[in-house]
């Protein structure tokens, strides 16, 4: 009786680790997709917003592609972000000008967008990653692929309006707010604003 | 990773030894509950069910056993607690959904006092060796991860209830404690990581 015991604990023992084993090294935690959305914002300590009053919105979004790339990002979405920024500045209690050059302002807030394409190799012929590595050295067809996923940016920053320092002369900083969500199968009519939101939201001191 | 596995190789054949001396040695395979302390709780303050470890022991004499012993417990949690930032010159904060994961892996070599031999045997032991430790921190689509390897030490109190003539069954408690070895995933020295291991195992004196 004892020595079946042993044996069914043992079965069931080295069940249980084998499966410990087959979990990954990094369990999923079946995320959704606005689980990959990240809002980052910060301030700089020495800046007293009490003080801003009038605050300029430059009036375009400000595409950042790599240099001698051409700018393939779509612009259908530029009103809907310069619009809910400026909702949100508004709510914090800021006069905005919003042209594309304006003096006698204290601080200036500019968007820009960005995305990224990532590719991803999975299985044999691209990543030889185990435990995939028997089909690197494999015959074909190997079981290995690769998928890609794109990702946006908005960086929304507010800096000192006084351009007394002259060209070369780097503003101070107040507050920036970057932005980071993957794009594809999802309303960006809904996300945009969510995610501006958020900034203002966890930036209570502006 | 050569260290890794030339340690692996040496263990597996110290336990594969051992094993073969039937009544003088013991090979045992445990499940591991990790409940962190100090940086890993920092880190993850979340106890860990995904663990396991193997070792082997000969006995010297009627007391005192060596051995090795390796494993593997995965700690991880999602988080979507805002990051507050505070540093001299700046604040911030940093809102989405965390990813946190501690990989270790330790590889020690073990010695063990037994206080009896029989149906019923408590022990104490030491473990001193190496742990291979990967930390990674994700949000947003983007990750950060460092790989160490850090000495280590894993003082444990267990004991041995007697299922049969050739097995045991075995219940551990292992205090970890993998020394400082280069940075975390925040760039930050002082790296140290510690946690309580609660094992749950099966020991054979022979197959």
């Amino acid at each position: 009786m004892k020595q079946r015991l042993v044996r069914v604990l043992a079965a069931a023992m080295i069940t249980a680790l084998v499966s410990i084993a087959f979990i990954s090294c990094y369990p999923d935690h079946g995320l959704t997709t606005t689980d990959y959305d990240a809002v980052m914002t910060f301030f700089n300590k020495s800046t007293d917003f009490g003080q801003l009053q009038n605050v300029r919105l430059v009036d375009t979004v400000l595409h950042l592609v790599s240099p001698g790339s051409k700018d393939e990002i779509s612009r259908a979405y530029d009103a809907l972000i310069l619009n809910t920024v400026e909702s949100n500045l508004i709510a914090a209690g800021y006069n905005v000008i919003r042209d594309l050059d304006s003096s006698n302002v204290d601080a200036v807030v500019l968007v820009g967008v960005t995305t990224s394409t990532y590719y991803v190799a999975y299985g044999g012929g691209y990543g030889c990653y185990w435990p995939y590595s028997y089909y690197c050295y494999g015959y074909p067809p190997y079981y290995g692929g690769v998928y890609s996923y794109e990702t946006g940016t908005i960086l929304v920053e507010m800096f000192n309006g006084d351009r007394s320092g002259g060209p070369g002369v780097p503003p101070d900083n107040y507050w920036v707010a970057g932005i980071n969500g993957l794009l594809g199968n999802r309303n960006p009519m809904t996300t945009i604003p969510s995610l501006i939101n958020q900034a203002f939201k966890q930036s209570p001191y502006l | 990773m050569k260290p890794f596995f030339f340690t692996l190789l040496l263990l597996t054949v110290m336990a594969t030894a051992a094993s073969a001396q039937i009544s003088n040695s013991l090979f045992g395979i445990s499940w591991n509950v990790g409940l962190p302390l100090g940086n890993t709780q920092d880190f993850i303050d979340k106890t860990s069910f995904s663990g396991v470890s193997f070792e082997g022991r000969s006995w010297l004499n009627r007391d005192f056993a060596v051995g090795g012993m390796f494993g593997w417990s995965i700690f991880d949690l999602v988080s979507r607690d805002p990051i507050q930032i505070d540093r001299p010159n700046f604040g911030g904060t940093i809102s989405g959904t965390q990813e946190r994961w501690i990989n270790t892996l330790p590889i020690m070599l073990s010695g063990y006092y037994h206080f009896s031999r029989g149906d019923i045997v408590p022990y104490v032991g030491a473990n001193v060796g190496t742990y291979h430790i990967i930390q990674t921190f994700a949000i947003g689509t983007v990750s950060w991860e460092t790989r160490n390897w850090h000495f280590g030490v894993a003082p444990e109190l267990g004991i041995m209830i007697g299922l049969s003539r050739t097995s045991y069954l075995m219940a551990t408690a292992r205090y970890n404690y993998a020394f400082a070895s280069g940075k975390d995933v925040t760039g930050a020295d002082g790296n140290s990581y510690s946690w309580i291991s609660l094992n749950l195992g099966l020991g054979f004196t022979s197959f």
